[in-house]
């Protein structure tokens, strides 16, 4: 093994992270290459030294009042879990249901009658017959063209008329 | 018999807050020590541990164990870091050599006897005082990637899952970031 074969993986040697055979590879040309025995060394040093001052650092946080902070934010938290889960665990069928009864009103023809349009005279002497209360009753309309008449028969007792 | 993470995530997932408590207690020192390392200021780093564990809970339904937890709490943290720093790119940091609540020097790691020798002090100071100014002169992704693997002690394939970037990626950040580092503290090293 070369220098420049071994330079890109003195990083992983140190690290622990190279197979086998390269691992013993590398360590047989560091043995022969003070070079390279000299970067490994630098990087052990790098290690022990970051190792030592970094660990330091982190026990001085305060992390004394982190669950008393965290315990609001968890109740938060299962409150919307609650929710999700009502959500997901709602019946299918009410689902279905729901999507049937929309589909229903927007796709069956309207059965409700339109109200009449509002009579408008056309002439002098027409007239306009708005409603006509009769319980049961027939009427019937008769129009006699060549007299010109318009005969309007009420029968309030539901009889056949004449 | 402690509980196994997956244990105790699938115990938070139905609501037991104790279970979830655990959770924090076992991993809010690791993920403090990502957020100080990317943010360098102790409250801003507080911040972003809290906020880590109140997302983490909310989502929690989403963690369905194919990675391991803490990778999982990793991202997130790195996540909520980066948007800190895109937010407050004007805040100004405290550095980290000196306490600003009593000026004295940072605690020894634990396990590190104190150091006697006035020069010994002296000398721990500046380095870190330099480590801190060469970390901070990292971008975030150079800086994660230095502390994930570093401090945290990743190895390649969890850098690339919390990073959410190829193997290759982090190899090369790695070595870069390392060289910067390494110019920067010349001769403390």
């Amino acid at each position: 093994m070369t220098c420049e074969e071994a330079a890109p993986l003195l990083d992983a040697f140190v690290d622990a992270e190279l197979e086998g055979p390269t691992l013993i590879d590398v360590a047989r040309h560091a043995a022969s290459c003070k070079a390279c025995d000299d970067t490994l060394q630098a990087l052990i040093a790098l290690h022990e030294t970051l190792g030592r001052h970094g660990l330091a650092d982190a026990d001085s946080v305060d992390l004394s009042g982190l669950w008393n902070s965290l315990q609001p934010q968890l109740a938060q938290a299962d409150a919307r879990r609650a929710w999700r889960r009502r959500l997901r665990f709602t019946p299918a069928w009410a689902g279905a249901l729901a999507v049937a009864a929309s589909a229903l009103f927007f796709l069956s023809p309207q059965t409700a009658t339109p109200p009449p349009p509002a009579a408008r005279l056309v002439r002098p002497d027409q007239a306009v017959i708005e409603r006509i209360d009769s319980e049961g009753g027939r009427f019937e309309l008769r129009r006699d063209r060549k007299i010109g008449t318009t005969l309007i028969m009420v029968s309030a007792t539901g009889d056949d008329l004449p | 018999m402690a509980s196994s993470d997956w244990e105790l995530v699938q115990r938070s997932q139905a609501g037991d807050h104790e279970a979830f408590r655990e959770l924090v207690e076992r991993y809010q020192r690791k993920i403090a020590a990502l957020a100080l390392g990317m943010l360098r200021n102790r409250e801003d780093a507080s911040d972003v541990v809290q906020e880590t564990f109140a997302k983490a809970y909310t989502n929690l339904d989403r963690f369905k164990g194919d990675s391991a937890l803490y990778t999982w709490l990793y991202r997130i943290a790195f996540n909520l870091c980066v948007d800190h720093q895109r937010r407050d790119s004007r805040h100004t940091t405290v550095p980290l050599e000196v306490d600003e609540r009593g000026g004295s020097p940072l605690p020894l790691p634990e396990g590190e006897p104190p150091r006697d020798d006035p020069f010994e002090r002296t000398r721990d100071s500046e380095i870190r005082q330099q480590l801190d100014e060469a970390i901070r002169s990292l971008t975030p992704e150079h800086r994660a990637v230095i502390l994930l693997r570093e401090i945290e002690g990743l190895s390649y394939e969890e850098i690339s899952h919390v990073l959410q970037v190829p193997k290759g990626t982090v190899m090369s950040r790695l070595h870069y970031a390392r060289r910067q580092l390494q110019n920067r503290l010349r001769g403390a090293l």
